[in-house]
């Protein structure tokens, strides 16, 4: 049984009044906004129209919605009942271009099916995968979730898009003052206050950016011309194609999703467990598997697909609002905004230092949360070079890439994402060191140290 | 009270690293994709706009130590319409002195195109210019990126300012003026004299790495600066990294149009993955033949996307 942790305002099965809950639910509908940019990246790309850009970014909103209210339902062997909320997945990201680019939308929504299932397998079987991930493992995947988000946040925060571009004064400053509210909020905010210090960031930021010239006529322009009311269509719809050449990145990028909304899960429960030790196998399975549904709802109904967002994990630890009908409430907006395309247009024209502010602020406690996942258990000599050998070469993927750029074969899908590799290698090394034959040398060397 | 402080001084810190000293944005500037291209437009437009207002007596200005004309990434650089640069960010021992003959490595005639942009017509002409650029401590020449502009004083003079950077990245812009100049090369001086030009390594059409080629309207090859040797060879039959029949493409889109843009993916020198390439075409008649004249380059990639 969990013990309710005592710095939570509204705990899991605690239901907020509504206006508090419509207010919460709206703080993390701006979270799951801030990937929206993607799916008008990516239908852009591939000269979809501007219709199609909406288009996709109402039925992926949609999608996300339905995904939110799934996860945060417990039935037998489906959902893990926590507020877990989903966005359009940044990891399926390049695999997407690459299916958008060969055979249009109809192959994007093929693949990304193909993946959800792909989750649902892996939900069913991981249960018994229980051996592979105790806590430093557990806590690890969280910390490299964590550092995925890096990248976005920072070039956000510092307002820049492409290499070699000189950081922008005024965006730094207004992503300073944005994350200094959100922090202030949170460290000296008293009693409820502190549920909403991303919303009273975001105010701030939007003001700042609307007083210096980063929010302008440009980016609101594209706000006026969406109209108030669509229904979400896109042109061939019901076309759906798959391409076998494109099942292997498909397929990875399934498995990096499921690690991470695995790493998710854990955290929810880290979160709403005063007590907590080690992860629940079955809700973890369950929570897989809603977030299978969501994958694949995306691609029947023609949106980019979706994950679970860590930011809106890390948010609802930050707030000490965990309610799980928070969940219901933020997905059921999200749908409805879809039939909206005027305000999903304003949400996905997030400023730049907002996103990033947002961004290095929820990573914060990601990272702390790994790391105290990591920590919790205690450090001995086994888990030190587990845990430091899987950071050293995850991070060498991000710092040097090139390392890695010989790399051939099946192999090669491992070394995509720096959490894939991360992962892998402790995996591995935790197999190898807690072996039977291992687990006797270190008796040995015990014994004869005695 | 103490964080408030703390707060402060960290910004003010943080702020000496960023660039805050830019010129005003200008109209030219937002047809641009890339801040830094944007920076360079409206710094250069924001000189020129001083020239126009101030005459000869905006040089004070800019030299004025300062002044963002010198405490910049880049630098201006103004010359009059005979050549002679008249005032010079980097090295003022050039002021003065007519440089009409300076030439890069390729033999491209520098100052002089930029000279021609005070010819065009209009008050505020402008263009970019693609040449080589050897420092005197690299081993190699590299590309630079100049946008220049056509400013006329309140006294009638005219004077040609502009500045550059190696770091620009290709814009779309640069490829379509590119192409655009080379069709109208093609209808002006028919397929022979155009073709001679087009091969040469030091004429515009050879720019940042990358050149203008002409196919007829099969695909086949007729004019192909990086395979000289191989000319005449079938580009309807070349496939992108993830098997898309790219030439064929372009050519069904320019049946419907004058003019076309298809983006593909191809692996960047020295790399294994693929990146994203985009290519503008346009359909000439010239001699009673359909020719396609084009040119492609890489899209930069954002600095947190992994594609």
């Amino acid at each position: 049984m969990a013990r309710r942790p005592d710095g939570l305002i509204y705990a899991l099965n605690e239901r907020p009044p509504l206006a508090t809950l419509l207010l919460l639910g709206f703080q993390h509908i701006l979270l799951m906004s801030s990937t929206l940019l993607l799916p008008v990246v990516l239908v852009s790309e591939i000269g979809g129209s501007f219709e199609q850009v909406r288009g996709v970014v109402a039925l992926s909103m949609i999608a996300c919605g339905v995904g939110t209210i799934v996860q945060a339902v417990r039935l037998r062997g489906f959902g893990s009942g926590f507020l877990c909320p989903n966005l359009v997945g940044p990891n399926f990201f390049a695999s997407l271009m690459s299916a958008a680019w060969l055979g249009g939308l109809p192959l994007m929504r093929g693949m990304t099916i193909v993946a959800g299932l792909f989750e649902a397998v892996f939900a069913r079987a991981v249960h018994r995968l229980r051996f592979l991930f105790p806590p430093e493992i557990t806590g690890l995947v969280v910390l490299m979730v964590a550092e995925s988000l890096i990248p976005l946040g920072a070039s956000k925060f510092l307002g820049i898009t492409y290499q070699d571009e000189p950081i922008s004064g005024t965006n730094f400053i207004v992503a300073c003052i944005t994350l200094f509210a959100m922090v202030a909020v949170n460290v000296w905010g008293r009693g409820k206050l502190r549920l909403y210090g991303v919303l009273i960031g975001l105010v701030a930021g939007y003001i700042l950016s609307l007083v210096t010239g980063l929010f302008g006529a440009a980016q609101l322009q594209r706000v006026w011309q969406a109209p108030w009311v669509a229904f979400p269509w896109i042109e061939g719809m019901m076309r759906i194609s798959f391409r076998w050449s494109l099942l292997p990145p498909f397929l990875i990028a399934s498995a990096t999703g499921a690690l991470k909304t695995m790493g998710n899960l854990i955290m929810c429960e880290k979160v709403n467990d005063a007590d907590w030790k080690e992860q629940d196998m079955d809700r973890i399975s369950g929570g897989l598997l809603a977030d299978s549904v969501a994958v694949t709802v995306s691609g029947l109904i023609g949106g980019m697909a979706s994950d679970t967002s860590s930011s809106n994990v890390a948010l609802s630890s930050a707030s000490g609002a965990t309610s799980r009908s928070i969940g219901y409430a933020a997905g059921g907006l999200f749908v409805v905004l879809g039939f909206f395309p005027k305000i999903s247009a304003l949400l996905s024209v997030m400023p730049m230092p907002v996103m990033g502010a947002i961004l290095i602020f929820v990573t914060s406690f990601m990272i702390l949360s790994g790391l105290q996942i990591i920590l919790a258990t205690g450090i001995d000599a086994r888990r030190t070079f587990i845990i430091g050998v899987a950071l050293i070469f995850g991070l060498s993927l991000d710092i040097m890439p090139e390392l890695y750029a010989g790399v051939h074969g099946w192999i090669r899908a491992l070394f995509d994402s720096p959490l894939t590799l991360a992962t892998a290698i402790a995996v591995i090394l935790n197999q190898v060191l807690h072996s039977k034959s291992a687990e006797k040398l270190a008796h040995k060397h015990y014994a004869g140290a005695e | 009270m103490r964080s408030s402080l703390a707060l402060g001084i960290l910004l003010a810190l943080a702020a000496t690293g960023c660039e805050t000293h830019s010129a005003p944005a200008s109209a030219k500037s937002k047809a641009y994709l890339y801040e830094d291209t944007r920076r360079l437009v409206d710094f250069v437009e924001s000189a020129a706009t001083l020239v126009e207002q101030r005459g000869a007596d905006a040089f004070q200005e800019f030299d004025r130590p300062d002044s963002l004309w010198r405490d910049s990434p880049t630098y201006l650089f103004v010359y009059d319409m005979n050549g002679v640069c008249v005032w010079h960010g980097s090295n003022p021992e050039l002021v003065g002195r007519n440089l009409t003959s300076f030439r890069d490595p390729l033999g491209k005639p520098v100052v002089q195109t930029i000279v021609d942009v005070g010819r065009r017509p209009g008050s505020n002409a402008s263009e970019w210019i693609f040449y080589l650029w050897e420092e005197q401590t690299d081993f190699h020449p590299i590309w630079k990126s100049s946008y220049v502009r056509k400013a006329i004083a309140p006294d009638g003079k005219v004077y040609i300012l502009g500045s550059g950077s190696s770091r620009i990245k290709v814009e779309k812009e640069f490829v379509q003026s590119q192409v655009d100049a080379a069709a109208t090369l093609l209808q002006q001086r028919g397929v022979d004299a155009a073709f001679n030009e087009l091969k040469q390594p030091g004429s515009r059409y050879d720019y940042l790495g990358t050149f203008v080629f002409v196919l007829d309207d099969k695909g086949r090859s007729l004019v192909d600066p990086s395979y000289p040797t191989l000319q005449g060879r079938d580009m309807a039959r070349f496939r992108d990294a993830v098997g898309r029949p790219i030439v064929q493409e372009l050519l069904a889109k320019l049946q419907n149009s004058d003019a076309a843009w298809v983006q593909f993916l191809w692996p960047k020198p020295g790399e294994r993955l693929p990146s994203r390439k985009l290519i503008y075409a346009r359909k000439v008649n010239v001699e009673g033949q359909t020719l396609v004249v084009g040119s492609d380059f890489f899209l930069a990639t954002p600095v947190w996307m992994k594609l």
